[in-house]
């Protein structure tokens, strides 16, 4: 075989490993579930700015939101998803989805001892809008994070 | 020719199919059909000819009043995959081994 087909071969077969990848990374992070998620954090860190008892009542709800999207999400992807995820299985892809995880807590943290250094009311409210804000405005560089770790575990197919 | 080179699934038609398996679990026809861009019936005589091979499963599933199939890549087709990319890469690596033996003696004239 003539290295030039071999290369073209080659070529054709991350091409279309590219698709898989698209179609995977599409659907894991589909806008309407993203959204949702958003709107449960906004919720979840909103409700620091709230008196008791219904600090704790908001929580709840938020933090409801946030894991009943992402249950009925994993539903979606495990059951009726065109291209279905193989399980996570590399290091590189536990950090990623362990840091994707965690990065509101900290946007929010963040945000939050900004709002007090500025002397801002509502601290809680303020950097929950931020941290939501900025989870859903993230959302083209976590797709591309994310194809990019799925790339490096498929390197190896 | 280097042994793991698999005559079977050099087809392209199933090197297709194989390759885009390959990074997921289970794969809607449908999907595979739309990123190849063949018929129902020539994909369908590709993925039986694999299944027959054992490079991959088919399981047909009733799904809000549609029928659907969902193709996986086995793990004798992963293995059988990995070898074949691999002896892809060999044949392309020995084609550009000379050409960069070659170049630190080109540097020093």
């Amino acid at each position: 075989m003539a290295f030039q087909d071999a290369q073209s071969t080659l070529d054709d077969i991350r091409r279309l490993q590219d698709r898989t990848h698209d179609e995977l990374v599409r659907h894991a992070f589909a806008l309407p579930y993203m959204l949702l998620m958003a709107l449960g954090i906004f919720i979840t860190y909103a409700s620091t700015d709230l008196q008791s008892p219904w600090d704790d009542v908001v929580l709840l709800l938020g933090t409801g939101l946030y894991v009943g999207v992402i249950i009925v999400h994993t539903r979606a992807k495990l059951c009726r998803a065109s291209v279905r995820p193989r399980s996570i299985s590399t290091p590189l892809e536990m950090v990623f989805y362990l840091g994707w995880a965690f990065s509101p807590l900290l946007a929010f943290l963040a945000s939050e001892s900004a709002a007090e250094a500025l002397d801002l009311p509502a601290r809680g409210t303020l950097a929950a809008a931020v941290t939501a804000v900025t989870f859903v405005a993230a959302m083209p560089l976590t797709r591309r994070i994310a194809k990019a770790v799925m790339r490096q575990k498929n390197s190896r197919l | 020719m280097d042994p793991s080179f698999d005559e079977f699934l050099h087809v392209p038609a199933r090197l297709s199919i194989v390759a885009i398996l390959a990074p997921a679990d289970w794969v809607d026809f449908g999907f595979l059909r739309d990123t190849i861009g063949t018929s129902d019936s020539a994909l369908s005589k590709q993925v039986s000819a694999l299944a027959d091979a054992g490079y991959v499963s088919v399981r047909k599933k009733q799904e809000k009043g549609s029928r659907r199939t969902y193709v996986q890549l086995s793990p004798e087709g992963r293995q059988a995959f990995q070898r074949h990319a691999a002896a892809l890469e060999r044949i392309v690596a020995a084609a550009h081994a000379p050409v960069e033996q070659m170049a630190p003696e080109a540097k020093a004239r």
